[in-house]
């Protein structure tokens, strides 16, 4: 079974699909948090999922992550069901999620052992995956204190090596840098960059930064009240609103942009 | 949700219910059940009431002082504070208003538990309307100002912690330290009092406030009771070593100087900073010999998720207060049944073992449920993401926390059953026997506890109703699971008079019962959706 999958995660050749949906929805009670999302997501790219909060972003990853049942619709992420094969999928794929759920009482080093023995990897070649993303993190100083005395930064940041540590082909990053100041946004940036060029894993991004979205990510979808209302190059996205750059873009699709003279209307 | 939204009705109700109860439930009730005993223990009962009721009194007094204390500790939130001082707020008014927050409650409780000591006085000394507005009045201002003290305390107490995950975990440990630590040193007193008597020339007890109210409570129902002028001399003469008067000018001087120290020690409070080591940067060292053993024993991809539970278990303090209150409790079980009424009849060979194991094993078989299954097993929804996003990370994780709680489970089994064996003087035999059937009543509540807790998880928040239910749901199955063991068990015993066989059988069905639990409860957190 193993052999077969990385078989066939092997042979999947730039370019090919590594997301498909069609049809797919997700309703919570009366709420419908994904409409008919039609999406198609291509091995080594660098997709940005934008949207505004409770737009149905995090609920489509969850899906796509095997974590989340659709309504409607179907899906395969790496040519696996997410309807049937879902452990196969978490094999595969990584996740970080919008909110970190860190165990306070183990340290940095403990954490990234117990992610990797949940994903069947142990031995030396963990411990020197660990240390390696560690340093490149820039936490080695800090390897061996409890997660608890971290700071919301340093806990992101272990988070993000947690999601890579078992080299998936796939990774869902919700919000990766919301928690990160400018130097570690970068270099988290720059990670993505490399390992998408270099190894072919494929980066589906939830974020609401423009502006990381923009420098990131090679296509962009936008999601509002979940439906995919856009698709394409930030370029192609900025040329087509006619705007200036992608928040401007962003704005003229999903609304928001407000008058100066509604701005202060609130004290009267 | 609904109740919160009748609350405007309820509250009202309960306030009614309580003064109702207040002024005839509880005379009524506490008349019936002390008439019964007969003349002969009236007579002895209103003799001996003035000195009943100060211990009575220290144990509501230290109730309503520390269940405050304990209930703020276990949700300390100190962030709020940033934001009512970043307002145009005093920290006087504050402390006040946090104050006033509790009274509801706290301020119910208090009516309630006086009204049984106000409903005792009145059936031994038939004390007048009057006399027992009086007492209420007296003991409501008692408690407030020990609401306020309480509160006082608690807020040093957070301050001097702060808000951190470190400092939140101190905090629930204290929370649950608080009760041994206030009420053994308190009961120990009183014990100790008598015999101290003569070289003091006064009892210990005196210097406490729970004593003087104690004895204002007895001065006003005797004085407004229908007693004889010479048996109201003679209660004071034998009773009180203080005047009442001078009791009654402690309580006030007691009560302003608490009011007093509160309000001027607002400022300070709040500002005091962290110095319990809520802050410290703890670096883990190298693994000890236990620990490299699990993993040794269970492999390198499952020995680490094992070691990996043992930690984060084992590291929290509020964990270990838990199963040290647990552990606690047991060992007054056997202390109970050598010096307390079973005393008489340590010697039989049957019962004293057989209830040593009952209730040593039902006591361990609901904390092992509850500390182990309620508030152990997942922090929050973002752990259990982090399981859910790796393949069958869920069942690996269940069944790692399992195995671990039932390895910490040998020596929660083994010391208060070689304790009791050791006091009560059991044969070796039975030693093994007591330790086997507690074991398995712990694996039971483990069993259960953990796989309701996986069935609707209420990860650390123990004001949800998840908590509730689960709690609830956990004490009443592992009763039900000890009760089907019991059965056959006693069968066995009256019919074969063996010990081991008996307690073997009586000891089988509870882990299979909570074997089923947990297997259900393992899967449904497994399908379920994390929204």
């Amino acid at each position: 079974m193993n052999y077969f999958r990385q078989e066939k995660v092997g042979i999947m050749a730039r370019n090919s699909s590594v997301i498909r949906t069609e049809g797919l929805s997700k309703s919570f009670g009366s709420v419908q948090a994904v409409r008919n999302l039609d999406l198609e997501v291509f091995s080594g790219s660098r997709f940005g999922f934008l949207g505004p909060n409770g737009a149905g972003k995090t609920t489509t990853v969850r899906i796509l992550s095997g974590l989340l049942k659709q309504t409607s619709g179907s899906a395969s992420v790496c040519g696996f069901d997410v309807s049937t094969q879902r452990n196969d999928i978490k094999a595969i794929t990584g996740l970080l999620p919008e909110s970190p759920g860190l165990y306070s009482k183990l340290s940095a080093v403990e954490f990234l052992e117990f992610i990797g023995a949940l994903n069947n990897l142990s031995g030396d070649s963990l411990s020197k995956r660990i240390d390696s993303l560690l340093g490149m993190l820039g936490l080695e100083g800090r390897r061996n204190d409890l997660l608890e005395s971290y700071s919301s930064g340093m806990k992101q940041k272990v988070l993000v090596a947690s999601t890579l540590l078992h080299e998936p082909k796939l990774v869902f990053l919700d919000e990766p840098t919301s928690r990160l100041d400018p130097s570690a946004s970068a270099l988290v940036k720059d990670l993505i960059l490399v390992l998408a060029e270099e190894t072919e894993t494929t980066f589906f991004i939830c974020t609401h930064m423009t502006n990381f979205a923009e420098d990131t990510c090679d296509i962009i979808g936008i999601i509002n009240d979940g439906a995919l209302t856009t698709l394409g190059s930030p370029q192609d996205i900025i040329d087509q609103t006619g705007a200036n750059d992608l928040e401007e873009a962003y704005l003229k699709i999903v609304g928001g942009q407000v008058d100066r003279e509604k701005l202060l209307s609130w004290r009267q | 949700m609904k109740l919160h939204k009748a609350r405007k009705i309820l509250y009202p109700v309960l306030v009614a219910a309580c003064i109702l109860f207040s002024l005839f439930g509880s005379s009524t009730i506490i008349g019936f059940f002390l008439g019964e005993f007969g003349e002969g223990f009236e007579i002895m009962l209103a003799t001996s009431l003035p000195g009943l009721m100060r211990t009575f009194m220290l144990v509501i007094w230290l109730f309503i002082l520390v269940i405050p204390i304990t209930n703020t500790l276990e949700s300390t939130k100190t962030d709020q504070w940033d934001i009512l001082h970043s307002s145009n707020v005093r920290s006087r008014d504050i402390l006040f208003g946090t104050y006033l927050g509790k009274l509801p409650i706290y301020g119910l409780i208090s009516l309630v538990l006086s009204s049984v000591l106000v409903a005792t006085f009145v059936h031994a000394y038939n004390v007048s309307i009057l006399g027992q507005l009086l007492m209420y009045t007296v003991i409501i201002l008692f408690a407030l100002t020990t609401i306020w003290m309480a509160n006082v305390i608690a807020t040093a107490i957070q301050a001097r912690i702060g808000q951190s995950p470190r400092g939140d975990d101190i905090s629930k440990a204290l929370s649950w330290a608080m009760v041994p630590i206030m009420f053994i040193p308190s009961m120990g007193a009183i014990y100790w009092s008598s015999s101290l008597v003569a070289l003091m020339g006064l009892e210990l007890s005196m210097i406490l406030p729970s004593t003087w109210i104690a004895d204002v409570l007895t001065w006003i129902s005797v004085t407004s009771s229908s007693l004889p002028p010479s048996s109201i001399v003679n209660i004071q003469t034998y009773w009180f070593q203080f005047s009442p008067l001078l009791n009654l000018a402690l309580i006030c001087m007691f009560c302003v100087a608490v009011y007093y120290f509160g309000f001027r020690s607002a400022d300070n409070l709040y500002t005091l900073s962290s110095g319990l080591g809520a802050q410290k940067v703890i670096t883990v060292g190298s693994e000890n010999m236990a620990i490299r053993g699990v993993r040794r024993l269970f492999g390198a991809k499952f020995g680490v998720i094992m070691v990996t539970s043992f930690k984060d278990y084992t590291r929290k303090l509020q964990n270990v207060a838990k199963i040290s209150y647990a552990v606690f409790l047991s060992l007054m079980i056997p202390l109970l049944l050598a010096f307390g009424p079973f005393a008489t009849i340590v010697n039989d060979p049957i019962f004293i073992p057989v209830m040593t194991c009952l209730s040593i094993g039902m006591m361990l078989g609901i904390f092992g449920g509850i500390v182990f299954g309620g508030i152990g097993l997942l922090d929050s929804q973002d752990q259990l993401w982090i399981l859910k996003s790796s393949p069958n990370g869920v069942s690996k994780f269940i069944a790692a926390r399992v195995l671990s709680y039932i390895m910490l489970g040998i020596i929660i089994a083994i010391i208060p059953g070689v304790f009791a064996g050791i006091l009560l003087q059991f044969d070796v035999a039975t030693i093994v026997i007591t330790v086997l059937y507690v074991y398995s009543i712990i694996i039971s509540g483990i069993f259960i506890g953990v796989g309701i807790t996986a069935f609707n998880p209420s990860y650390e928040d123990t004001s949800s109703g998840a908590f509730v239910v689960n709690t609830i749901a956990t004490i009443f199955i592992t009763m039900i699971a000890l009760i089907v063991g019991l059965i056959p068990g006693i069968l066995m015993a009256i019919t074969q008079g063996v010990l081991g066989p008996a307690l073997t059988i009586a000891a089988i069905p509870g882990p299979i019962i909570g074997l089923v639990i947990l297997f259900a409860g393992t899967i449904k957190l497994n399908i379920s959706e994390v929204v």
